[in-house]
């Protein structure tokens, strides 16, 4: 293997170029991976520390993200006045578009009750509404737009007041609004309207057995609070998915045609080489062996480069663009470094088939 | 010397197809995701685009569709029909839903249309009604197809059970589909007789939309009017802003690895002609010379990339929907040109390494044996 070892010692330079070429292609595949990572726990973030461990919605509703149908009248009532039932949180929600300096902002707007929770946990600035016209927007989208505390937004056709600014995190490309829920019904043209409660059991009552229960009022459905927050998540992944995807294929395949361009090049300036070796009698199988022991040093070495590039420019992603969130993970530098081998081993074949052509006759001529 | 150039640049067809691959894929990962986000735009306007209304009356502040919520009392239809140069209104509930579709579930839009609505429609109908009967649905074709549902099946909306009425053909997006049930099921179901979401009009034969909508909004208090083509840009504009910052993001790695690869691809070109670059320099060619050969190869290496991506591109746009993707790839031509000069950008960055080299280059190496 040290025949191996002295092709790629020989040029360092392009070596070096393929393994950062390699580098970027695998620390593409895992920055991927990690904003869908990261997709995923912004999906669920804000449900996971609402209060409650049960959601009741309309009956087919199993999303929080996007309620399309409210709680059937009178609900509230039946739900609260339940056995077994500690807290029921009113929740109205609703997806809208803010048009902040000539920008389309897409936002969740909450509704809820300041009296009974469900309203931003991490206010960096300033309070959460306590009046009809306040509003509390998420600071990275306030930031954005250069809004402050005190300053004036339209909603809905509507002018507020922001007295706040959350630091909940939010699903990617959107944001968290808040607002009082009965502004909400009344922008909604919806008085009265729920969209989910959030329940808590009383001490001692189990969360299955109260959900049964819940299970048999009219027109809702009870749903364990994981249940829901996985349901959106595959909601939020679900158009991700397909082109993180598309783009991990074209970065591995990219890569793979690196690693083969070097090792092809570097067999095609050996030739005369392997042309000796084949002479005094090495077998082919031999020679394939140095192709993929230089094919695998550069793709592992590439791999292993790319996934600390990963975490290096995943921070760097953050620090400039603090709306991204991008864990690199374990599974996505998994996947990452085993990609990495299975691109080596698939660009060692073009470089095998020189050699397998490669009559020992070629050494002797010029 | 171009035809030198040329010559030795296409010289060793494994290297040149690899290298060229490379690069070609690069660039795909510059323009592709342009291409995702620009193929998203056409595929959430083609419902309103062909609505077939002419003029769109939404809740004050809001503009789109997508991500939003409007209500308007249906006291206003009287009012607006009554305005000179409207055809017809058509009220339309509509809302963002999980459909259920077999074991599937997917974004829909969903929109309640009167049993005579004279726009709102789906674009093109592939089988079954146009318009759906009391407890039936008209899905995309697609959405039905990867569910292996078909006329008279059962699909969950809005929490119901529907009956697959009719299936229509290019409404199903990357994230989401249009499903059309009747208005009256939508305000049983929502509990809103007495609202609309949006109402879609049709303006009088000769009559200019812009005028018409000038009029609504003049004469009605609280809503917001757009034409067709105006809502349609919104919406375009919508996506446009929620994907930017990814766009940018992923543009930006694109343009990395592009560089890499370019980088290497010129390099081990250079590399393998490094004894026919010494023999030119032995018959004194200056390095101004040589130096123009590598450049017209980084060059012709970035352009026949570039070919080639727009063409794996446009071929990956074509194959997608047919192994049943619901992503679209429609390339733009500010996207091309925003790549095409990035790929000129690499090509002449790229160069920058083997010319130092050739610079380096001693012509007595032609004679020693390699």
């Amino acid at each position: 293997m040290w025949l191996a070892r002295r092709n790629l010692r020989h040029e360092p330079v392009q070596v070096l170029l393929t393994i950062l070429a390699i580098g970027l292609s695998v620390m593409l595949v895992v920055i991927l991976l990690g904003v869908l990572s990261g997709v995923r726990r912004q999906a669920g973030d804000y449900l996971a520390a609402a209060p409650g461990s049960i959601v009741v919605a309309s009956s087919g509703t199993e999303n929080f993200l996007m309620v399309a149908v409210p709680l059937p009248a009178g609900t509230m009532d039946r739900v609260r006045t339940a056995p077994g039932v500690a807290d029921a949180v009113p929740l109205l929600s609703q997806t809208v578009v803010l048009h902040l300096h000539e920008r389309h902002e897409a936002a969740f707007v909450i509704g809820y009750d300041p009296g009974r929770g469900g309203g931003p946990r991490n206010l960096a600035n300033g309070h959460a509404p306590e009046r009809d016209q306040d509003i509390v927007l998420g600071r990275l989208l306030a930031q954005r737009h250069g809004v402050g505390v005190g300053d004036q937004v339209s909603l809905l056709g509507r002018t507020f007041t922001v007295t706040g600014l959350s630091d909940d995190p939010s699903p990617l490309m959107t944001s968290f609004v808040f607002i009082s829920k009965t502004t909400l019904e009344r922008l909604l043209l919806a008085p009265g309207a729920t969209s989910v409660l959030l329940v808590t059991p009383m001490e001692g009552v189990s969360t299955d057995d109260l959900r049964e229960a819940l299970a048999g009022l009219p027109g809702v459905d009870a749903l364990p609070k994981q249940r829901v927050i996985a349901n959106d998540i595959r909601l939020f992944t679900g158009a991700f998915q397909p082109v993180v995807r598309l783009m991990a294929g074209l970065a591995l395949t990219t890569g793979t045609l690196v690693v083969g361009l070097l090792v092809y090049t570097a067999t095609l300036q050996k030739r005369r080489e392997y042309g000796v070796l084949k002479a005094v009698g090495v077998r082919n199988r031999v020679l394939y062996r140095i192709i993929a022991t230089q094919s695998l040093v550069v793709a592992v070495t590439g791999s292993v480069s790319g996934i600390i590039l990963a975490g290096l420019v995943a921070r760097l992603i953050m620090a400039i663009r603090p709306e991204f969130f991008i864990p690199i993970t374990w599974s996505g530098t998994v996947l990452a470094s085993g990609a990495g081998i299975v691109m080596a081993l698939v660009a060692a074949v073009a470089p095998a088939r020189v050699i397998a052509r490669l009559a020992p006759a070629d050494v002797v001529r010029g | 010397m171009l035809r030198y150039t040329w010559r030795t640049f296409i010289h060793g067809r494994g290297r040149v197809a690899l290298s060229i691959g490379g690069v070609a894929l690069a660039m795909v990962l510059i323009i592709v995701l342009d291409a995702v986000f620009l193929g998203a735009e056409r595929q959430a306007t083609r419902y309103i685009d062909h609505s077939g209304a002419d003029v769109i009356v939404s809740q004050e502040g809001v503009r789109t569709m997508h991500m939003a919520a409007s209500t308007l009392p249906l006291t206003l239809v009287g009012p607006v029909r009554a305005i000179p140069g409207v055809a017809s209104v058509t009220p339309i509930l509509f809302a963002s839903d999980i459909v259920r579709v077999g074991e599937a579930r997917g974004n829909a839009y969903v929109v309640g249309l009167p049993p005579d609505a004279a726009t709102g429609v789906p674009p093109e109908s592939s089988a079954g009604a146009v318009i759906p009967g009391p407890g039936g649905a008209i899905i995309d074709q697609r959405v039905a197809e990867q569910a292996n549902l078909g006329i008279g099946d059962t699909v969950t909306i809005l929490g119901q059970p529907f009956r697959i009425d009719g299936l229509s053909r290019g409404t199903a997006g990357l994230v989401n589909s249009v499903v059309i049930i009747t208005l009256a099921d939508f305000a049983s179901i929502r509990g809103s007789a007495d609202s609309a979401s949006f109402l879609f009009i049709e303006t009088a034969s000769g009559e200019a939309p812009d005028a018409v909508a000038a009029r609504i909004s003049t004469a009605i208090d609280g809503v917001t009017v757009q034409t067709r083509a105006g809502f349609a840009a919104e919406e375009r504009a919508l996506i446009r802003d929620m994907g930017a910052n990814i766009i940018r993001v992923m543009n930006l790695l694109g343009f990395v690895i592009g560089l890499a690869v370019m980088a290497l691809a010129v390099y081990l070109a250079m590399l393998s002609r490094q004894r026919e670059f010494g023999m030119l320099k032995a018959l004194g060619a200056a390095n101004q010379r040589l130096y123009r050969v590598v450049v017209f190869q980084a060059l012709a290496s970035v352009g026949i990339g570039f070919v080639v991506a727009v063409a794996l591109t446009a071929g990956l746009g074509m194959l997608l929907p047919r192994i049943g993707s619901n992503v679209a790839l429609v390339l733009g031509p500010p996207a091309l040109a925003r790549a095409l000069l990035a790929s000129l950008v690499i090509a002449g960055l790229a160069s920058l390494l083997p010319i130092r080299r050739i610079a380096r280059l001693d012509p007595a190496m032609v004679f020693r044996k390699g």
